[in-house]
């Protein structure tokens, strides 16, 4: 039944920020603080996105063997650019 | 006998025997504080008051209904959120594990994006290649909910008819005390930015699939320079070349030019023709197929978008 939950605590914590948002654009009288609510959603959900991307094993696209760039035979330096 | 006083009209001897008369009062006008001016008319006025005495009998009878609805209506909102948490944890419990490499959102796609993005779509920026290529009917939806917005907001601010006359009058009373009136330093300063900016604009809309950039930040751009324009100019020159009917007819041609060129786009690679659209050399700006097209599109929509927003807010009307 908890299956993954222990684990994924930043889908965790992004779904209880997504609540307490919504609570709080629900309860507050005032307009402004409302919205402020509506920020604290836009949060959660980026949060609970970013999560997303993370990949055990991964590196950065390697720019450097990319086939349509000319073959780099040396390391790299800043004179290759100038 | 002494001479008369050829000024004996103002002087203290002639206020004294005034004032022991009676028909003099030096206090008059000087010790009462005067009434502030009040720039409405008396119509205005009275109307002001009325409307006011019916917003507090308004709130009264408000206060009275709703007591006891909103001590309820805020529990239930408890409960709902509670119950929210619960049914959105047994989700979340369910989803793969973090970092997985072998979670179904990782598979082979994005690969296949980053490897052969160049020379599927021909634009060396393979964000703008995703986003105006193979994502574009999802962009075309993001312009969509730009107009609608705009349209949206143009209801809601838009004075009626028979108010008119007076929505003018306020105006035209609203822009003397609010606008900087031929600041000649903003002008002078604006003179030389406002090209600038947008020209910077349009630079980074025609370069989206080259560098970085693309339709929505070079319409962002462009929108500021307006915005600055109307600033220092004031809205009767702005008004010369950015009008309603101007906006209007901009982002409607441009969402419809966007339609029709992705619509030709989708029937050629549905039904395997061949489109007449190449890719082109990558690096060069008329290449990549479509998307320069559609990134002057988006870029336009965006700057009458955020053009309007600000005018919008700002009186009321375009």
């Amino acid at each position: 039944m908890l299956g993954n939950l222990l684990t994924n605590y930043e889908d965790v914590a992004a779904v209880i920020l997504f609540v307490i948002g919504m609570g709080n654009l629900l309860l507050q009288s005032n307009l402004v603080k409302k919205i402020i609510g509506l920020d604290i959603m836009d949060s959660a959900v980026y949060l609970f996105l970013a999560s997303k991307g993370y990949i055990e094993g991964a590196r950065l696209p390697s720019m450097w063997t990319a086939s349509w760039m000319r073959p780099i035979t040396s390391t790299p330096s800043l004179r290759d650019w100038c | 006998m002494s001479k008369p006083n050829p000024n004996y009209k103002g002087s203290a001897w002639d206020k004294f025997t005034r004032w022991a008369k009676g028909t003099y009062d030096p206090a008059d006008g000087k010790l009462e504080s005067t009434p502030p001016k009040d720039r409405l008319s008396p119509g205005e006025r009275a109307e002001r008051m009325l409307r006011e005495y019916d917003q507090s009998r308004f709130e009264e009878g408000v206060a009275k209904e709703i007591g006891a609805f909103q001590i309820i209506s805020r529990i239930f909102f408890v409960l709902m959120a509670l119950f929210m948490v619960v049914v959105l944890l047994y989700t979340v419990s369910f989803l793969p594990a973090f970092g997985d490499p072998n979670s179904p959102v990782n598979n082979e796609v994005s690969q296949r994006y980053i490897e052969q993005g160049l020379e599927e779509t021909g634009a060396m920026n393979i964000v703008a290649g995703m986003i105006l290529d193979y994502r574009a009917f999802d962009t075309f939806g993001e312009s969509c909910v730009l107009f609608v917005a705009l349209c949206c907001v143009t209801i809601l601010l838009r004075a009626d008819k028979k108010d008119e006359l007076r929505m003018r009058a306020r105006e035209e009373r609203e822009t003397l005390e609010y606008e900087p009136q031929e600041d000649n330093i903003l002008q002078q300063a604006a003179r030389i930015l406002v090209p600038l900016i947008i020209i910077f604009g349009i630079y980074v809309v025609l370069n989206g699939h080259i560098s970085p950039g693309g339709g929505f930040s070079g319409g962002a751009i462009i929108g500021t320079g307006l915005i600055l324009h109307l600033t220092a100019f004031g809205i009767k020159r702005t008004r010369r070349f950015m009008n309603e009917r101007v906006i209007k007819t901009l982002t409607v041609c441009a969402l419809t030019f966007y339609c029709f060129a992705k619509s030709y786009s989708f029937y050629t690679g549905a039904n395997g023709l061949e489109s007449i659209i190449t890719t082109g050399t990558p690096g060069a700006i008329l290449s990549a197929g479509l998307i320069v097209y559609l990134n002057i599109c988006v870029g336009i929509v965006v700057a009458c978008t955020m053009y309007s927003f600000y005018i919008l807010f700002r009186r009321g009307a375009i």
